[in-house]
């Protein structure tokens, strides 16, 4: 079979014509380009950075270290099963004081 | 750049990056899709854009092609870019009109080749103008033209029997 000729082929590919570009298009391209707030800061949320001084980086990291090891070392708080009582009942550590008291004999 | 800078490339270009598109992808939805990621892209960073190395018919198109390329890997539809060893089989008249058999043809030449044709036949853009557009030397823009148009001449050479036949 012979192939096309240049004129034949150019003919022939003016036969395949595009739609029209859809009137949407502009809108959805101002609306895309600037988005409501919210849509931005929440893109801001999911993919954004923030650039910190490495001195003020390294000092918050340090302050941060500190108050954990602050944490970790204070000490616990006295009658810690009382605390844990005392929020499981209205009236503090009374109830364990009254049930000792209804075991000792009479 | 300003909004009434933006307007103005938008409405002149907008026909061309979505027909290249639709004639990349076959597809209105993804051709929108590319079209509208293309003006955004223009718009979030218009410094990209250098009048120096080209013009802005050229910009937009090599923005295009990149987005047309990211979403083919992205589904993983990306097969070889350029295959020099394609050869098109001449295509069957009976089974399809006119112009959806050339759209057919067109998108089955390899990627590369059809980027090439459709921006060089169809946008009518000089060699030179489609190597910027594909960041690529203008000999190898001529080899892939040359290819692409072999390769639809036998694709649709049985187009000219049947049209004889009328």
């Amino acid at each position: 079979m012979q192939p096309l000729d240049d004129d034949e082929l150019r003919g022939l590919l003016r036969e395949w014509r595009p739609p029209l570009t859809p009137s949407s298009l502009e809108s959805s391209v101002y609306n895309m380009a600037n988005p409501p707030w919210f849509k931005r800061y929440l893109r801001w949320l999911a993919t954004g950075s923030i650039r910190v001084p490495v001195p003020v980086g390294l000092a918050v990291a340090m302050l941060l270290l500190a108050l954990a090891v602050q944490a970790v070392r204070a000490p616990k708080p006295a009658g810690g099963k009382c605390v844990a009582w005392a929020a499981l009942t209205s009236s503090g550590c009374l109830p364990a004081v009254d049930s000792g008291r209804a075991r000792r004999p009479s | 750049m300003s909004k009434a800078d933006f307007t103005a490339i938008f409405r002149e270009h907008k026909d061309f990056v979505y027909r290249f598109a639709w004639r990349m992808t076959g597809s209105a939805s993804a051709a929108e899709d590319v079209a509208q990621d293309c003006f955004v892209a223009l718009l979030r960073a218009p410094e990209r854009f250098d009048a120096g190395r080209g013009t802005m018919r050229a910009f937009l198109a090599g923005v295009a092609r990149n987005l047309i390329l990211k979403r083919w890997r992205v589904e993983r539809r990306l097969g070889p870019l350029d295959d020099d060893a394609f050869l098109a089989e001449p295509l069957d008249p009976a089974r399809w009109e006119t112009a959806e058999l050339v759209g057919r043809a067109v998108q089955s030449l390899p990627p590369l080749q059809r980027e090439a044709l459709i921006l060089a036949e169809y946008e009518e853009m000089t060699v030179e103008e489609v190597a910027r557009a594909v960041d690529e030397e203008v000999s190898a823009v001529k080899a892939r033209l040359h290819r692409a148009r072999e390769n639809l001449r036998r694709m649709l050479a049985p187009l000219r029997k049947s049209t004889c036949n009328l």
